[in-house]
């Protein structure tokens, strides 16, 4: 039962898959819905597991509370892409180049990649470790790649592709490395074994390397401009959030479980790769023109804040860590469902094409720049909350200096984000602009994702729950236990 | 006209509901409140933070199908709520009682130890009086503007809410919070609704700003996180920091983050760069609200922050703040005096007038202190009042330069009487509540160095030269031009609004002492809580002394 | 008995040359093959280890490195493929729409 999330998951991929066999074209809405409900189903399922913790297959798979809040972002992130690719899928936008094709791919393909991340957080092993981030991330490439007619989108895909395979085996060679070093495949057994030696440095340096590909750590962020701005929009905002998060939930697992006891020292890798992260992606970001690869560049710079959560293993650290993914995930969904939305209706796809959006639709301006804003990080929006816990983790590890440095880095990016909002609320209206109709399912997904940015912050209930559960039952906690 | 009526009674109606639905929601959750501190028996400082929230609701409701008008009335009405509630907490105020008044107090993120602190001591009293008072004059005064949008009246709200927050919340992160949340209403006020170059302003205005504060945000963690390790326990509330003790060297930096962010937001003198565009390009009621009460949190920051928690700092830092107050003065009245628009030389004399209250603030004694407090209130008073003045001729002319006015006192005598009235002030005449604030100060320094004083004095001068050269230029001389013929003196809409300030100018420069009435307890106590004394001898320059050494030589 | 660090040291070979591969040359199918290789050396150094702990752990794995490797090779050549009824080339140097 502890994976019923998981096989719920793959259960409605493959049963997609095969209605897609025999249903007529036009009876093909019933696709989507049913991603959809399968995504919902594991997510309630998910939800009411809280307090259940246990293991399958000899330890290979385990459930605790932070495996759980991880697979509830990354179901999330699927449905808000099932979502926000609604319109596109059925044929429904006013610009005509940016509808898709074969839907019932899309979903399948979506569905299996939404069930690798759930299994990565679960593993316990490299090997399943290394094959639920395969399983994760191949499908990706396929949907990155997805308009097949499309130059720039073959072009990301290719790009995608690539780099992605090459990443992938720079990750399996640390990960040799490691299974080398301490003769097991266990996590819990290679945390036992694992001593300093220069063999482990290289072994970290290929893994960071590797797993820095998929969380766009500078310099592992070549791809994430191009891909992000070649591949369908509803696309890009699952890479830029459920992508980002896998990477996360492996690093996590590795660094900040298995390798945390020899891993003190090794803070400083942190702190210098978040700082050129950071600085990088916010400095690059000022001259874009198209909102995508705008975009791409503000992900960047928010994984070199993302990765400040690993700086200390003491208890405030995950929770913040956790609590910051989420607020990124809400804000960034918000903003990339209005992108979606413009793109949609007009197929702009450029800053300056934002002109006077709020005098012609007010509310979804808003909605952007409450987005924008709590990206920014201005009070007493999530990302404000969030990011005031990573500063207090990095500053208690000691690293007052990282501090400074993302404090003048969030003026940088402030300074960015305003851009777009002032082509919305200050520049004059563009001359063809028109009040543009919201499909509901697009509506739907920009209020929660707006709710979710604004009320993380201010109501405590949310971080509240996230620390009090994961200190309920960590997986982690219990086997230092049984070690001691 | 029935409809009208209809419409301000369903407002007033509603009104009264929320106010009593949400004391009554607000009372239940105010568990933990502190015994020891007065009060009454409802969260009154929560109603008045939020009561803005009322007028932003109606604004955003009355936006269709009503005309603009009545979104400008939700939100003066609304104003006017919270100026009731402030007259209220006056009254309630108790004049002897040491420490904070009003408490209230419920977590808000208990892993860090976060909490909605709110809590008024004197200081804080008399900052928020005259903010509920600025905030009906600006938005009455500019009742017929262009900027009566509903949009722009949510704004508004907005900032209220965010300037009231900032002088009552005791918590460092909700301090922090209120802080922030004043920027991004600015923001829009300037880029939106402000002058030709408006995009160039807002900009500077709030990268400077922001800046600033994340300094401060840094700051304020790395002293949690000190608070943290010292005792065990997570705190922000500044009444626990007060505790606190912080290492000398970890003070110097800790003073450098906090300082820059209060001194840019002033702003002191190499930090300012970024006032007069934002003032000149702002719309009448963002130069007001900018002037009046924003630059204010400047020193109230550093009063409630930077002295009580590094001291020692403050002892190394304080000559070179001083230089820099004294600097900021005469620079800014120089600069004030080449101007050649209306607003730039008032933003230019803000500068100026700062660096009285800097001073005031840094010379650690009760004259110096009180001084700079009621030069805080003179200044949002004068200033605001200057900067709606030259709003009304502005919304008749359309034009800042100064060289197209000469004659103004024609055509619109009693304008010229009110103007002249708070230019006046401005300068510091004795008996008008310039003179009060900037003698008090001038006292103050002279206790700590008489050369500061006089360096000061020289201030008044200059302040007096470009002033009622401005004022001749503009007021009086023959008509120049067709336009200033023509102009229409002040309705009765704006004497009125112009009356009130002109009233508590006088009355603070005759008769200050209720004012010192509230304020003393406070102070006092304030000044004892870091052996303020002691500090004064330290920095004392004796002048006696100095000559009788020289004489023995 | 060849001893494990000789074959270690083959693998890091065979990895680097796969590495360079990738960066030096232009063909996508040729870059795709040099992958390919650094993938194989990652089965080497595997192999090595589990002869040199004498566990079985490590050749299970490589079992699913090679499926993993089957699957990308899958994707990454019909991308290919579909690029290539686009664009009529291989040559990355040509894919050059997108930039900065």
């Amino acid at each position: 039962m502890l994976m019923l999330p998981e096989l719920i998951v793959i259960a409605a991929g493959f049963i997609i898959l095969l209605l897609d066999l025999f249903l007529a074209e036009e009876k093909k809405n019933i696709l989507g819905t049913l991603a959809f409900a399968g995504l919902l189903i594991a997510l309630g399922r998910t939800l009411f597991s809280f307090g259940q913790q246990g293991e399958l297959f000899g330890g290979r798979f385990v459930v605790d509370s932070v495996a759980i809040w991880f697979k509830i972002i990354f179901l999330l992130a699927g449905m808000t892409t099932v979502a926000l690719s609604w319109d596109r899928l059925t044929g429904k936008t006013t610009d005509i180049a940016s509808r898709m094709k074969h839907r019932g791919e899309f979903y399948t393909i979506l569905l299996f990649s939404t069930a690798g991340m759930m299994y990565l957080i679960s593993s316990r092993d490299l090997v399943t470790l290394y094959i639920s981030l395969e399983l994760s991330t191949i499908p990706l490439f396929v949907l990155v790649a997805w308009d097949r007619d499309n130059p720039l989108c073959g072009e990301a895909g290719l790009k995608y592709v690539i780099l992605g395979a090459l990443s992938s085996a720079v990750l399996l060679y640390g990960l040799g490395i490691l299974y080398g070093l301490s003769g097991s495949t266990d996590l819990a057994t290679i945390s036992q074994k694992i001593t300093h030696s220069p063999a482990l440095w290289l072994s970290v340096a290929m893994i960071t390397a590797g797993i820095g590909f998929k969380l766009t750590l500078v310099p592992f962020h070549m791809w994430a401009a191009d891909v992000y701005q070649g591949a369908p929009t509803p696309v890009t905002a699952h890479l830029s959030v459920a992508s980002k998060a896998a990477g996360m939930a492996f690093i996590f697992l590795l660094f900040y479980r298995v390798l945390g006891g020899a891993f003190q020292e090794w803070n400083i890798l942190f702190a210098v790769l978040a700082t050129i992260t950071m600085t990088l992606g916010n400095l690059v970001a000022i001259i874009q023109q198209n909102i995508k690869r705008f975009m791409a560049f503000s992900a960047i710079s928010q994984a070199g804040y993302l990765i400040m959560g690993f700086l200390g293993p003491f208890p405030e650290g995950l929770p913040s860590m956790l609590f910051y993914l989420y607020a990124y995930i809400f804000t960034n969904l918000v903003v990339f469902a209005v992108i979606i939305f413009y793109a949609n209706e007009t197929g702009r796809e450029n800053i300056d094409d934002y002109r006077g959006l709020s005098r012609t639709n007010p509310i979804i301006a808003g909605a952007m720049m409450l987005g924008l804003f709590s990206l920014a990080g201005i009070p007493p929006l999530s990302g404000f909350v969030g990011k005031f816990f990573l500063f207090s983790v990095a500053s208690k590890a000691g690293f007052h200096w990282l501090v400074g440095v993302a404090a003048i880095n969030s003026t940088i990016s402030l300074y960015y984000y305003l851009r777009i909002v002032r082509q919305m609320y200050i520049e004059p209206t563009m001359e063809d602009a028109t009040t543009l109709q919201i499909s509901p399912m697009l509506a739907g997904t920009i209020a929660i994702t707006t709710l979710g940015a604004v009320f993380f912050g201010i109501i405590p209930f949310f971080y509240e729950t996230i620390n009090q559960t994961v200190a309920a039952s960590d997986w982690w906690s219990v086997i230092t236990a049984t070690a001691r | 006209m029935k409809k009208i009526f209809l419409h301000w009674g369903i407002i007033s109606g509603i009104t009264m509901f929320f106010i009593m639905i949400t004391s009554v929601c607000t009372a239940e959750t105010n568990l933990v409140t502190l015994p020891a501190s007065p009060g009454v028996g409802f969260p009154i400082l929560s109603l008045m933070v939020f009561s803005p929230l009322l007028g932003l609701l109606f604004a955003c409701l009355l936006r269709n199908g009503h005309g603009e008008r009545s979104a400008g009335v939700a939100t003066l009405l609304s104003s006017f709520v919270t100026f009731a509630l402030g007259i209220y907490l006056l009254l309630q105020f108790d004049l002897n009682h040491y420490g904070f008044q009003f408490v209230e107090q419920v977590p808000w993120i208990d892993i860090f130890g976060i909490q909605y602190y709110l809590g008024i001591d004197g200081i804080s009293l008399v900052l928020v009086l005259v903010a509920i008072l600025i905030l009906p004059s600006a938005l009455a005064a500019t009742w017929s503007t262009k900027e009566k949008s509903w949009q722009f009246q949510v704004q508004t709200m907005l900032l209220q809410i965010g300037i009231l927050g900032s002088f009552m919340a005791l918590d460092a992160i909700l301090f922090y919070t209120f802080f922030e949340i004043m920027l991004v209403p600015l923001y829009f006020m300037i880029g939106i609704w402000g002058g030709h170059n408006r995009i160039y302003a807002t900009t500077k205005f709030f990268i400077y700003t922001v800046f600033g504060s994340l300094l401060l945000l840094a700051s304020i963690i790395y002293t949690g996180i000190l608070y943290h390790e010292t005792f065990g326990v997570w705190s922000f509330s500044i009444i626990d920091w007060y505790d606190l003790p912080i290492p000398a060297s970890t003070q110097m930096w800790l003073f450098a983050g906090f300082c820059l962010a209060f001194a840019i937001k002033a702003p002191m003198f190499p930090f300012h760069t970024w006032l007069p565009d934002a003032h000149y390009e702002a719309p009448t009621l963002g130069s007001v609200e900018l002037a009046a009460m924003l630059l204010k949190l400047g020193p109230y920051g550093i009063i409630r922050f930077v002295i009580p928690l590094f001291p020692d700092a403050a002892h190394v830092y304080v000559p070179i703040l001083i230089i820099f107050g004294l600097i900021g003065i005469t620079y800014g009245g120089l600069v004030a005096m080449v101007q050649q628009k209306l607003k730039k030389l008032i933003a230019y004399s803000s500068v100026a007038h700062m660096g009285y209250i800097i001073i005031g603030v840094f010379v650690f004694n009760m004259q110096g202190l009180a001084g700079g407090l009621i030069q805080m209130i003179n200044h949002a008073l004068v200033t605001g009042a200057l900067f709606l003045c030259v709003g009304m001729l502005y919304q008749r002319t359309k034009t800042q330069e100064i060289v197209d006015y000469g004659g103004v006192a024609h055509s619109m005598p009693i304008f010229a009487c009110f103007f002249l009235f708070f230019s006046l002030a401005s300068i510091g005449l004795p008996g008008l509540n310039g003179f009060v604030g900037e003698l008090m100060i001038m006292l103050g320094a002279a206790r700590m160095n008489i050369f500061y004083a006089i360096a000061a004095a020289f201030g008044v001068v200059i302040a007096a030269v470009y002033m009622l050269w401005m004022y001749q230029r503009v007021i009086f001389g023959p008509i120049k031009n067709d336009m200033v013929r023509n102009l229409k003196d002040l309705n009765l809409r704006e004497q009125l609004v112009l009356i009130p300030l002109a009233v508590f100018t006088l009355v603070l420069g005759v008769y200050p002492q209720p004012f010192f009435d509230h304020v003393n307890t406070t102070l006092e106590g304030y000044l004892k809580q870091f052996n303020a004394e002691e500090f004064q001898q330290q920095h004392k320059f004796d002048l006696a002394a100095y000559w009788s050494l020289k004489q023995d030589k | 008995m060849i001893p494990t660090q000789h074959v270690l040291i083959l693998s890091a070979v065979l990895f680097t040359t796969g590495v360079l591969g990738v960066m030096l040359r232009r063909n996508v199918i040729v870059i795709f093959m040099s992958i390919e290789l650094m993938l194989n050396a990652v089965n080497l150094s595997f192999v090595a280890f589990a002869r040199a702990l004498d566990s079985m752990t490590g050749i299970i794995f490589i079992f699913f490195i090679i499926v993993v490797a089957a699957a990308e090779a899958v994707v990454g050549l019909s991308i290919i493929l579909s690029i290539y009824r686009n664009q009529k080339t291989l040559n990355v140097d040509e894919f050059n729409w997108l930039k900065w």
